[in-house]
C-alpha cells in the first residue's frame, strides 16, 4: 500500500534531500568499512534520480515564467507583473515555503521525542532481540 | 532447517476463484519453490477450495469467515513448520525469481521481514494506470531510499516473507487497524527488528479497474494509515527515521490534500486560472524517475500513456485520506469492517 499523496507537499523535498545526504551518509560508511559496491550503486541511483528531479523542477519552472509571463494571464496585470507572480508562485511554493514547513515538521518531531519518554518493551521482547 | 527453502506460502482467499490458479501456479513455478503452500479459504462461495486443491496444495478453512486478511492468515500460522513465512495475496503473481531474491535478506537475523517490488499486473483503466505510475514513483524513489536509511515504511502485504518467530512473538498480524501490513512492520521496528525492501524480487498484483474496486481499497489503505499513526506515534517517536517519514506523510495527508481540494480550487476562481497547474506543475519531476525505471524494463511508452492517471488517481486519493482523517481523528469514528478491494 501507498501512504498518503504521493509527489506532493513537503514529501517530495524530504526524499530529495535524504537522497542527496545518500553519498556524505556512504563516505562516513565508506571510512568505518561498512561501505560496498552494491551500496554505493543503489547511492548513485538515488542522488540521479534526486539530480533528475531537480533539474526537471526548475526547467519547468522556468519555462512556465517565460511562457506565460509573456501571454499577460488574466487577473495578473502588466507583463512584469504576470513574471513576478508565477516567479513567486514557483519559487515560493515549491521550494522556499516547503523547506520552512519541512524543518518545522522535523524539529517538531524531535521535540515531541524528548518530551515524550519511550515505553518499556516487554523483557521477553528485549531478551529474544538481543539473542 | 526443513527442505529446501524453509518456507511456508500463505495464501489468505475469499471468493479468488478466478485468480488463485495463477497465484499458485506463479508460486509453484518459482526458481527456489517453498516447502508448503497453504491455501486459506476464508469461507467462499465460490470454487476457490476447488480450484487450490486441484493443484495440489494444502487447502485450509475456518469454521467461520474471519473478516480479514489478517484473520485468515492467523489461522494458517499455527499449522507452518518452517523458518519463514510468506504471505502473498490470492489475486497475486510472482516473477519466478521472487522468492530466490528475496530470502537473502533474511540471512540476517535481525531482520524480520523483506518485502519486493510490486507493479500491476494489468494496465488498462484510468485507476490502473495511475496506480502502475504511482508504484513506479514510490518503489523506484521512495521505497529504495526508506531501504537505504533501514526504515521502509511497509513490507507490502500483498508479498512480503516473514521470520516465523518474530511473526509469532508479534501475535501474527493484527485485525486492529485496517493496515495489517503496516500495523507489523512498525511492530517489529518497535521490538528492535530490521526490515528490507528487495527492489529485484518482483510481483503482479491485479489491481482495481474501476472506481468501485479503487474507492474501498483506497478507504482500507487511508483508514489504515491514520489508524496505525493513532496507535503507534507514541512509539513512532522513537525510531530512527520512521519518525519523520510518518510525520511528514501524516502532514501532505492533510495539508496537501487541503491544499488540492480546498485551497487551489478558490484560487482557481477567485484570482486567476493559471493555479490549474498547480495539480499538475510536478509532473516532470514525477516523470523523471518513473521513466527511468520503465526504461529499465522497456515499458516507456506504457509509463508515458499512464502518466496522466497519475494525476487523477492522486486527486482521488487526497478526498479519500482527508475524509479518513477527518473520520478517525476528529469524529472519531473508525473504518472496522474489512472491504476486499479488488
Amino acid at each position: 500500500m501507498i501512504a498518503g499523496v504521493p509527489g506532493t507537499g513537503i514529501g517530495g523535498i524530504y526524499y530529495i534531500l535524504l537522497a542527496l545526504m545518500m553519498p556524505v551518509q556512504e563516505t562516513c560508511r565508506l571510512c568505518t568499512h561498512r561501505s560496498s559496491i552494491e551500496r554505493w550503486m543503489q547511492v548513485a541511483a538515488q542522488t540521479g534520480n534526486a539530480l533528475g528531479i531537480l533539474i526537471t523542477a526548475w526547467l519547468t519552472g522556468w519555462l512556465l515564467i517565460h511562457t506565460f509571463g509573456a501571454l499577460r494571464i488574466h487577473g495578473l496585470g502588466t507583463h512584469s507583473q504576470a513574471v513576478k507572480t508565477i516567479e513567486n508562485i514557483v519559487s515560493v511554493s515549491t521550494f522556499h515555503l516547503a523547506l520552512v514547513v519541512l524543518g518545522s515538521v522535523i524539529l517538531s518531531v524531535h521535540i515531541l521525542r524528548l518530551l515524550i519518554p519511550a515505553r518499556k518493551l516487554p523483557k521477553s521482547t528485549i531478551s529474544r532481540v538481543n539473542a | 532447517m526443513s527442505g529446501k527453502s524453509d518456507l511456508t506460502v500463505l495464501v489468505p482467499a475469499y471468493n479468488e476463484a478466478s485468480t488463485i490458479a495463477d497465484t499458485i501456479r506463479s508460486i509453484q513455478d518459482q526458481i527456489v519453490p517453498p516447502d508448503e503452500i497453504i491455501v486459506i479459504d476464508d469461507c467462499s462461495s465460490d470454487n476457490t477450495a476447488d480450484i487450490a486443491r486441484s493443484l495440489g496444495v494444502t487447502v485450509m478453512r475456518p469454521p467461520k469467515n474471519t473478516g480479514s486478511k489478517a484473520g485468515a492468515q492467523n489461522f494458517a500460522l499455527s499449522s507452518v513448520r518452517t523458518g519463514y513465512t510468506m504471505a502473498i495475496d490470492a489475486d497475486t503473481t510472482l516473477a519466478s525469481d521472487a522468492i530466490q531474491k528475496l530470502i537473502p535478506a533474511l540471512d540476517d537475523p535481525g531482520i524480520s521481514a523483506a518485502c519486493g517490488l510490486v507493479l500491476p499486473r494489468y494496465v488498462k483503466s484510468v485507476w490502473e494506470r495511475g496506480r502502475y505510475i504511482e508504484y513506479l514513483f514510490a518503489f523506484s524513489f521512495y521505497k529504495p531510499i526508506q531501504d537505504y536509511y533501514e526504515r521502509p515504511l511497509i513490507s507490502s502485504g500483498c508479498f512480503s516473507i516473514y521470520r516465523t518467530e518474530a511473526l509469532r512473538a508479534n501475535g501474527g498480524w493484527s485485525t486492529r487497524t485496517m493496515a495489517e501490513d503496516m500495523d507489523l512492520t512498525w511492530s517489529f521496528y518497535k521490538a528492535g527488528y530490521g526490515v528490507r525492501f528487495i527492489p529485484e524480487a518482483t510481483c503482479y498484483p491485479v489491481e482495481p479497474h474501476d472506481f468501485g474496486f479503487m474507492k474501498k481499497q483506497l478507504r482500507r489503505w487511508s483508514h489504515g494509515f491514520v489508524q496505525n499513526v493513532k496507535l503507534h506515534w507514541r512509539d513512532v517517536l522513537h525510531i530512527s527515521f520512521l519518525r519523520s517519514t510518518v510525520a511528514i506523510a501524516m502532514w501532505d495527508a492533510i495539508f496537501a490534500s487541503i491544499a488540492y481540494l480546498v485551497l487551489l480550487p478558490i484560487l482557481i476562481v477567485f484570482v486567476s486560472p493559471i493555479f490549474l497547474l498547480a495539480y499538475m506543475i510536478d509532473a516532470p519531476a514525477v516523470a523523471f524517475p518513473v521513466l527511468v525505471k520503465a526504461a529499465s524494463r522497456n515499458e516507456i511508452w506504457k509509463a508515458v500513456a499512464s502518466l496522466p492517471s497519475f494525476f487523477v488517481l492522486r486527486t482521488v486519493n487526497s478526498i479519500f485520506i482527508l475524509e479518513a482523517v477527518w473520520k478517525e481523528l476528529v469524529l472519531c469514528r473508525p473504518l472496522r469492517v474489512y472491504e476486499k478491494g479488488h
